[in-house]
Order: C-alpha cells, then sequence, then structure tokens
C-alpha cells in the first residue's frame, strides 16, 4: 500500500483530502504543521508528500528546499497545493514535482497521486 | 478953286492931274502918301513911274484911246509903290474939256482898295483850306440843311460806311427813326434849334435807317452844330462823328471782364482785401468784409472809409495766441514796407455762429512799371476747417496715445476727458453704466476750478435710465444727443433750485452727448459742453464726438477685454498652480529633435521638491523618471505624439530618492494648421491610488483564497458524500448531489475569475508559452465542453501557423467567448467560430445571433465589471469579469480583441494572437 503524507494547515482540507485518498486505497498520514517536516518525512517514509505552500510559521519553498536537499530524501514527490495560482513558479522553482491550485477536483488529485507513485 | 483944291488935299484919294501927254501937273498928299512919291518928283513924270508891270500894254492902249475920246476908264489897278510894293487902287481917269470941248487934262482918281483885296485873297484862301478839311478830314462830316436833309458828306463817311454818298437819297436825320429808338433825337433836335452839343455814344446800325446799302454796326461817338449866316439864321447843320467801335467794344470788354474779375472776387470764398500804397482800403470783396464783421463788402466800404486801423480795431481779429492785431502787424503792413509776401495766421469769433474760426491772412504787392509798390493784395482764406482737422487729428493721435498708454480703465477715461478739454469743449465728462446706475467715472474743464462746481452739480443731477432727455435718455437709446443751441430756458423745468442756480451759472451754450457702444451695447455716455459766449458744436464738431465715442469705446473694450485676459490668466495660473499635479509643456515636438520644457507649473516643487528652474529650459521630467520605466517611457511618448494624446504610468524619483508612481496624461499641442508643434502633460501622483488598488487587490486575493481552501474541502467531502452512498439512496439523491456540486463548480469557477482579474489588473500574469495549433484548441475545445453539445457551433477556415502563447490563458479566452455565445443567444441559433491568418497573427472570431450590443458599450463590455444592458435595461447575470480577463490576456499576448456588433443583430467577437513572440 503506497503511503500519502499530506501537511495542511487547514484541518476540514486535511481531513477531507484524507478521507478520498484513503477510499482510493493509500496510507494517508496528516499533519496540521509544517515542522520538523524532514523528521515527520523520516518517520512516515511516504510515497508522496502533498504540502501547502503557506503553512503558517514557515514558508513553503523554503520547506521543500530543506526537503530536496536532504539525503535520502531528494527522490520523494512532493506535489505544491496551493490558494494561489501565481505560487507556481516559485514552487516548480524551489523543486517541488508538480504544482496544483486550490480548488482542484477530486479525479484531479488522483491522477496526480496516482501518477507519482506508479513506480 | 482954292476952296477945290484944299477939298482935294484933304481927301483919302489919291488925285493927281496930267496934261493931255500924260505928264504929270499936280498931285495931292494923298498920291504923295500912297506912292511914296514927292510932289517934286512926281509933277513932269507920266503915271508910268508907279506901273506894277501886272497889267499889259493892251490894257493901256484900252485907256488911252477911251480916255482920248472923252470917256472915263475904271478898273481896278495894281500900282507900285517908290518902296516897290504893290497895291490895289480903284482907278478913275476923266479927261477934262475946255469951253471949246477939246481935251486939256486927265485928273486921275485912286481909291485904295489894298485892304479890301487882301481880305478878298484870305476868303478865298479860306474856302479852299476848309473845303480840303471837309474831304480830306479823317472823321465823317456830314451836313444837313435846316430842315434835316443831308446835303453833303466827306470822304471819310463814305469810307465808314462803304458806300458813295450819292447812294444816300434824301436822307434826313429828323425823321431817322433809329435815332429816336436810340433816345438820342433830342441832342439833333437842339442842334437844329441852334444848339451844339456832343451826342452820347450811340450804337448805329445803318440798315435800321435810310442808309443805302450800308449795313453792320458802328459804335459812332458824334457832335453835332449849326452854322448860321449874318443873319444869325440856321443855314446848315454839320455832323461830324467819328467811329468808336474798337473803343467801345474795347471798353465793353474791359466793363465786363472786371464785372466778371469783381463777380470772381466776389464769390471766392477767399476774402480779398487791397491796399494802396498808403494802406487805405481800395476793394474788398464780401468774404473779407464778413470776416472783418460786415455784411457786405459795400457796407465795409461805406461804414469803415478808407481808415483800415480804425476798422480793425473794431473786428477783434486775434493772432494765434490769442492777442489783439495791430494794423502794423497785418502782412499787408509789412508788404507795404518792402517785403515781397507775407502771412499770418489769425482768429475771430464768427458773429453769426458765435464759433472761433481761423484765417490764414496772405499779402502780395503789385508794383507799378516804375517798381514802387502800388497795392497790397490781402488775402484771407478760411482756414477753421483745416484746424479742425488738425486739431482732430491731434485729438486723434494724442486720445490713441493715451488708449496704447494704459489699459486701466479709470486714467484712459480721465486722460481722454483732459485731452477733449484741450481742444475741443470746455467741459468734458464721461458716464459709465455699473450695476444698472450711471456713475460719473470722469470730469473735466479747462478751469481746474470749475471741477468742483461740476462735481456739486453732479449730486443733485443723478441721470437715470428712465430720464426723457439728457444723459440717461442717450444711455437707454443709444442715440446721439446733439442741443446746439442750449436753452437755459429749459432748466426752469428743473425742480431744484440749487440745481438750477448752478447750472445757470455755468451757462452752457451747447451741448452733446454720445453713447459708447461696445458690441451693441450701451455702456456708458461722453458729454461735451461749451460755455457762455463760447463757441457752438458744428456738426464737425459731432462727428469729432463720435469718433471720440468710437475711440473710447474700443480702449474701453480693450482694457475690459485686458482685465478679463488677465483675470483668465491669473485664474488660470491660479488653477494651475492649485491643481494636484504637474502641469508641463515641451517643445519643440519630439520628432524635431530634444525636447525642452518650456512651462511648468509651481506643484512640481511641492510634489518632486524640484524647483520649477530646474526644470525649464531641458527635459528634466524624463530624466527623473526611475530607471527601470525610462526606455519604456519614452518609447510610449513616441506612440503618444504619433496618436495625439495619452496616458503613461511610471515612476518618478523625487529629490528625497523617494519613488512616486504617476499616471501622466498628455495632449499633442498644435498649431492653426495642426502642425505639432509640442506636448502639454500633466501627471498626476497615484502612489496612493496605486497603494490602495495594490491593497484591495491583496485584499481580494486573501478573501478568495479564504473562499477556496472551504471550496475545497466542500468539494471533497461532497464527492465523498455522493460515494458513500448506497445505491438505493443514490438514486434517489443523485439530481441533489448533481446539483450542489454544479454550484460548487460554480463557486470555485467565480473564485478563479475574482483571483485573475486582480492577478490580470496587477499585471502579475505570467505566461508559459509555447508554440501551438490554434485550430486544435479550439476544435478540442468545442468537442471537450460537455456545456456546449447541446448548441450548434460551426467552425470555418482555418490558420496557417502556430501561434507564440500559452495555451491555457488562449483556452480560457475561447472558452469565454463561446460561453457569452451561448448565453447571449437563442438556443436555437447556431454560433460561428472562424479562424484566418493574418500578415503578423492569426484571427479568431466568434459570431452569435443574440440580441447584439449597442455602440455605446462596445467599451464598457472590455472594462472590468463592465456590463451590457438590453433595450429594457435589465442586465444579464455573470460578475462581467470575463471579457476584461479576456482582453488583458490576449493584450499580454501582443494581441488585440475587439467586436463587431449591432443592437439587435447579433455580436462578433475577435481576437488576434501573434505567430511570433512580441518583445
Amino acid at each position: 500500500m503506497k503511503r500519502v503524507l499530506i501537511i495542511d494547515d487547514d484541518e476540514a482540507i486535511l481531513e477531507a483530502m484524507k478521507i478520498a485518498i484513503q477510499r482510493e486505497g493509500y496510507e494517508v498520514h496528516t499533519y496540521i504543521d509544517g515542522d520538523n517536516i524532514i523528521d515527520k518525512i523520516l518517520f512516515v517514509k511516504p510515497d508522496i508528500v502533498l504540502l501547502d505552500l503557506l503553512l503558517s510559521g514557515k514558508d513553503g519553498s523554503e520547506l521543500v528546499k530543506e526537503v530536496k536537499a536532504e539525503n535520502g530524501l531528494s527522490q520523494v514527490p512532493i506535489i505544491m497545493i496551493s490558494a494561489h495560482p501565481s505560487a507556481k513558479d516559485m514552487a516548480l522553482k524551489s523543486g517541488v514535482d508538480h504544482f496544483l491550485a486550490k480548488p482542484f477536483d477530486l479525479d484531479e488529485l488522483f491522477k496526480v497521486v496516482g501518477k507519482f507513485t506508479a513506480s | 478953286m482954292c476952296k477945290f483944291i484944299s477939298a482935294v488935299d484933304q481927301t483919302e484919294d489919291a488925285v493927281f492931274i496930267t496934261d493931255i501927254n500924260g505928264t504929270i501937273e499936280y498931285v495931292n498928299p494923298a498920291f504923295i502918301k500912297m506912292t511914296g512919291y514927292r510932289a517934286s518928283k512926281a509933277i513932269g513924270q507920266t503915271p508910268s513911274i508907279i506901273k506894277s508891270g501886272e497889267h499889259d500894254s493892251r490894257f493901256y492902249e484900252k485907256l488911252w484911246s477911251r480916255i482920248l475920246s472923252g470917256k472915263s476908264f475904271r478898273k481896278v489897278l495894281v500900282n507900285k509903290s517908290k518902296n516897290g510894293k504893290h497895291f490895289f487902287v480903284d482907278h478913275t481917269i476923266t479927261p477934262i474939256k475946255n469951253s471949246s470941248g477939246e481935251i486939256t487934262n486927265f485928273v486921275g482918281i485912286w481909291k485904295d482898295i489894298t485892304k479890301r483885296k487882301e481880305a478878298e485873297n484870305e476868303e478865298k484862301e479860306n474856302l479852299i483850306r476848309y473845303t480840303n478839311l471837309f474831304t480830306q478830314s479823317p472823321l465823317s462830316i456830314q451836313i444837313f440843311s435846316p430842315d434835316g436833309v443831308s446835303i453833303k458828306a466827306n470822304k471819310a463817311w463814305e469810307k465808314l460806311w462803304g458806300i458813295k454818298y450819292s447812294e444816300l437819297d434824301g436822307y434826313n436825320i429828323l425823321k431817322d427813326k433809329q435815332l429816336k429808338e436810340i433816345g438820342i433825337m433830342s441832342y439833333i433836335q437842339s442842334a437844329f434849334k441852334g444848339k451844339a452839343c456832343e451826342v452820347p455814344v450811340i450804337k448805329f446800325e445803318p440798315a435800321k435807317s435810310k442808309f443805302g446799302k450800308a449795313n453792320g454796326y458802328k459804335w459812332i461817338k458824334a457832335f453835332i452844330y449849326p452854322i448860321k449866316d449874318r443873319f444869325n439864321k440856321i443855314s446848315e447843320v454839320v455832323l461830324i462823328y467819328r467811329d468808336a467801335t474798337g473803343e467801345v467794344e474795347a471798353e465793353k470788354k474791359l466793363e465786363t471782364s472786371q464785372k466778371q474779375q469783381d463777380a470772381i472776387l466776389q464769390s471766392v470764398s477767399d476774402g480779398i482785401l487791397v491796399q494802396n500804397a498808403k494802406g487805405e482800403l481800395v476793394y474788398v470783396n464780401d468774404a473779407a468784409a464778413k470776416l472783418y464783421g460786415f455784411s457786405s463788402a459795400k457796407k465795409m466800404l461805406f461804414l469803415g472809409g478808407k481808415d483800415l486801423s480804425k476798422i480793425l480795431s473794431k473786428c477783434g481779429l486775434r493772432n494765434e495766441s490769442g492777442e489783439k492785431l495791430k494794423f502794423d502787424l497785418l502782412p499787408a503792413g509789412e508788404v507795404l514796407k518792402g517785403k515781397n509776401i507775407a502771412e499770418s495766421t489769425i482768429t475771430y469769433l464768427d458773429k453769426d455762429t458765435k464759433e472761433t474760426r481761423w484765417s490764414l491772412l496772405k499779402a502780395s504787392p503789385i508794383y507799378t512799371d516804375k517798381g514802387t509798390i502800388e497795392y497790397a493784395v490781402n488775402v484771407i482764406s478760411d482756414t477753421t476747417a483745416q484746424k479742425r482737422f488738425e486739431a482732430s487729428l491731434k485729438f486723434a493721435a494724442e486720445a490713441s496715445k493715451v488708449i496704447s498708454s494704459s489699459l486701466d480703465r479709470e486714467s484712459i477715461l480721465q486722460q481722454l476727458t483732459d485731452l477733449a478739454v484741450l481742444e475741443f469743449a470746455d467741459w468734458c465728462a464721461v458716464d459709465i453704466v455699473e450695476d444698472g446706475k450711471i456713475t460719473l467715472k470722469a470730469l473735466a474743464n479747462k478751469d481746474v476750478k470749475k471741477i468742483k462746481l461740476a462735481r456739486n452739480i453732479r449730486l443733485f443731477y443723478r441721470p437715470d435710465l428712465y430720464d426723457r432727455c439728457g444723459i440717461g435718455k442717450v444711455i437707454a437709446t443709444g442715440k446721439i444727443k446733439h442741443y446746439r443751441n442750449f436753452e437755459l430756458k429749459k432748466l426752469e423745468k428743473i425742480e431744484s433750485k440749487k440745481l438750477r442756480s448752478m447750472l445757470k451759472r455755468i451757462g452752457f451754450t451747447s451741448i452733446i452727448i454720445v453713447p459708447v457702444i461696445i458690441k451693441r451695447k450701451v455702456i456708458g455716455s461722453i458729454t461735451f459742453a461749451t460755455e457762455r459766449y463760447k463757441h457752438k458744436f458744428s456738426k464737425h464738431d459731432l462727428q469729432i464726438a463720435q469718433q471720440l465715442a468710437l475711440q473710447l469705446a474700443a480702449s474701453l473694450e480693450n482694457a475690459q477685454l485686458y482685465e478679463d485676459v488677465n483675470n483668465e490668466k491669473k485664474r488660470l495660473d491660479n488653477l494651475v498652480s492649485n491643481v494636484p499635479g504637474v502641469v508641463w509643456e515641451t517643445y519643440p515636438s519630439p520628432d524635431k529633435g530634444e525636447q525642452k520644457i518650456s512651462f511648468v507649473n509651481s506643484y512640481v516643487e511641492k510634489l518632486l521638491g524640484y524647483s520649477t528652474k530646474k526644470w525649464l529650459g531641458t527635459n528634466f521630467w524624463i530624466n527623473i523618471v526611475h530607471p527601470e520605466d525610462r526606455e519604456r517611457v519614452v518609447r510610449e511618448v513616441s506612440e503618444i505624439f504619433k496618436i495625439g494624446k495619452g496616458v503613461i504610468r511610471f515612476r518618478w524619483i523625487a529629490k528625497d530618492k523617494k519613488v512616486l508612481s504617476v499616471e501622466a496624461q498628455s495632449q499633442v499641442i498644435v498649431d492653426g494648421s495642426g502642425k505639432p508643434l509640442g506636448m502639454r502633460w500633466v501627471a498626476t501622483d497615484i502612489t496612493e491610488r496605486e497603494e490602495m488598488e495594490r491593497r484591495k487587490d491583496e485584499f481580494v486575493n486573501i478573501v478568495s483564497h479564504e473562499l477556496r481552501t472551504p471550496l475545497t474541502s466542500l468539494n471533497i467531502y461532497s464527492k465523498i458524500l455522493q460515494d458513500t452512498l448506497n445505491p438505493e439512496e443514490k438514486e434517489k439523491s443523485n439530481i441533489y448531489f448533481e446539483n450542489m456540486i454544479k454550484q460548487v463548480k460554480r463557486l470555485n469557477k467565480l473564485v478563479k475569475q475574482i483571483l485573475n482579474v486582480s492577478s490580470v489588473s496587477t499585471g502579475s500574469i505570467k505566461l508559459n508559452s509555447n508554440y501551438f495549433s490554434l485550430d486544435k484548441l479550439i476544435r478540442n475545445n468545442i468537442d471537450g465542453n460537455k456545456r456546449l453539445n447541446d448548441r450548434k457551433i460551426v467552425m470555418k477556415g482555418k490558420t496557417s501557423k502556430k501561434v507564440w502563447g500559452d495555451k491555457d490563458y488562449v483556452c480560457q479566452v475561447v472558452d469565454n467567448l463561446l460561453e457569452n455565445a451561448v448565453k447571449y443567444s437563442p438556443r436555437s441559433s447556431e454560433i460561428v467560430v472562424k479562424l484566418r491568418s493574418g500578415a503578423d497573427s492569426a484571427v479568431v472570431s466568434v459570431k452569435d445571433h443574440g440580441f447584439g450590443i449597442a455602440k455605446q458599450y462596445h467599451k464598457t463590455v472590455f472594462e472590468r465589471f463592465g456590463r451590457v444592458y438590453d433595450q429594457v435595461d435589465r442586465t444579464y447575470p455573470g460578475l462581467g469579469m470575463g471579457l476584461y480577463i479576456s482582453r488583458e490576456i490576449i493584450k499580454k499576448h501582443g494581441g488585440n480583441m475587439w467586436l463587431k456588433s449591432e443592437s439587435g443583430k447579433g455580436s462578433t467577437f475577435y481576437f488576434s494572437i501573434p505567430y511570433n513572440k512580441i518583445n
């Protein structure tokens, strides 16, 4: 079973996404903050990370850079989800593997998750 | 015997006695006296001693034979005295016989008739002389019998009339009707009555009298006298006359020419006055007489006599400076003193019109043959009109000086009135209408002391627009008023006693009130007046007054215009300097080299901290544009210049290094023919506005994010909910879920649009461009969009090249256009999408058959939140952002978006996308 890590500061989204993805047959872990994100990734060992860009307290792109710089974590696909379509460039620059603008369609989410966890 | 001898001795006749042989025996004393021979010498001689030799021998033979026959011999003899002198004697020789009858002696008696003979000879000579005189006289002489019949005429007569005397058949002067008609018969008759007389010169036409064939006419000057015999009885009447035609006609001519000359001299307007060498008046014409105060030349000659100085002292002529003229100082006086020509100007008061008049007096001498001055001729020409003209010219010149020297209304008025009283009038006042009231604005008088009096008068006399006369009436009607003879009687109507007495004290003679009219509106009046004893305003003066009024009107209009312009300028300056923006002008136009700022308002100091001086003379405004904006600004300036006007936004760096955002509107300055000269700019500080906009966008951004997150979860939950339902329940409630999801999607889309608007308006759209096929994109869009499936959409044409752009954004634009077409046109109608290739770009059009868009909305449909209204002003649903976003997207691609539409006839929206990337 593929493992999905979702980090979002909005509890409602976090919960909805967890339910939806679980129903698709994934093991879902969620965190409401981005603190110690590397530890969290190391602990969960996800096949894919869904990350909200603007986590309270920390800049999402900095987080991405940190994660991608960490040994052994550079191969973990990180999907950036944001309510700011304009953040797409910045996100791609920081090294994320895909960008999803809120609000997104569930089918689209499933498609992306499926694609990056296929290998 | 003794007695006898004594008698013989005493007789005056010479007596001598001889014997029969003729030897003298006795002589008496008379003989001695007559012959000069003494008795002793004569006795013993024969009478042959006194032979004169005048008589021949036959005479003596006859004598002797007669006396020897005893008869007496009597004959006139011419003898010769002892001293050789001839003398006539009546000679009688008588023989003396003795008683036997024999002749013994002869007695000779000589009567001395020498004196008688001499008298007889003289008479003869006289007759010859007179006959010659008669026949050869150059004068015509005609002799008449006492009953008037012509007896004789001389050659001169024949010559005069051109006929022979013989042709004059029985002419009787006393019966000549012509002479009677002429009226000289009485003269003729008196001659026939014995009185010599001179006949007046007559014009005689022989044809009218019985004068034979003679014709023509002659002027005749005649003398007629009677000739009487020794009994004092008239024997003949002599008429002597001469032809006076030439002289009469010359005289007539002379007379005529003199008359003409006189007529000319009388009729010329110039006065002519002739003085003799003594300075006495010898000729004057009417004009000159009038000048000197006489009604005619005759009266002047009659009343003034010859003494000119006396006349002069009475008539009040003055020189130009107003001094009384003395005779000696007149030009004629100088001429008589030997000057060739002299002249001077004189002034006098016309007694009829009471006007001051001017004359130029010019004198020139007339010389005799000997070169001495005989006369001085004065020509006096009236130069009043010229003087007045000069005065009016001077006045006009001064007036225009005043006008041009000042644009201050009050000072113009005062200066003009001051001028008017110098040359033209005694009084001048200007009244101007202010707020419907007539107000005295300027007043002048020759006599400064009187101004106070006049101002006092105006305290009592306040002209009103409802007045029936005077200033009020003139201003109300705009018609000039000329009181040539101002009657003091009129003043009686004035109620105020004080005013009446003040006006009487001034005693106006003549008044002119002229309206001052600007643009057909009476704005006031000028009043001119003359005082007691001064001249009355003539028509000429009226013209000058009108001219002045015109000039005043012009100057006031100028002043008004100047004031208006000044006020306007002040207002504009004020406005411009108070505009919360920088206003500046640059010259020349950008295509004519480097521009320089020629004007900038003072706000620039407030906004940017730079002084206006810093701006002028350079193109400073460009220098302080933010370096990032500068290149674009320079490009946009030249674009604006091409179009004529435009708006650009850029950042300025103030003196304190603060960055200011400004929006600058520009207008090209053109000359009369539309040629560009420069540019005018108005820049307003939009830093705050931009900040506000930014904050608003940020707000929208945040709000929409806040909306998106719950929407995302709502979306997910509704889907999950739908999935988790069992099939039975699902069937029942599926339609509700569908609706719910549809509404969530719609909410999603709205939020997306709001976000698009904010990103478009902040310019934060980032294109992810590639070359792609527009045809394919549109085909996919039509096919893939389920919502459009039930509508007939026709795709026509194609593009030949791929375009450069962001597929997602372009897709959004196509989506928007198709959605609009569906939304705003009837279900049954088709929608036509057309593609074609332009030169640099591909063009897509979407045509619907909807209600169309009225022209007035063609611009607003592309504006942010622009709405389209149909005929009944119903708005159509939607936020009105789609077209705005679409156009901004297309613009970002370097393309364009426009529409063609008419109300009720459907709409066609176009957009173009360049094939290649636009810098």
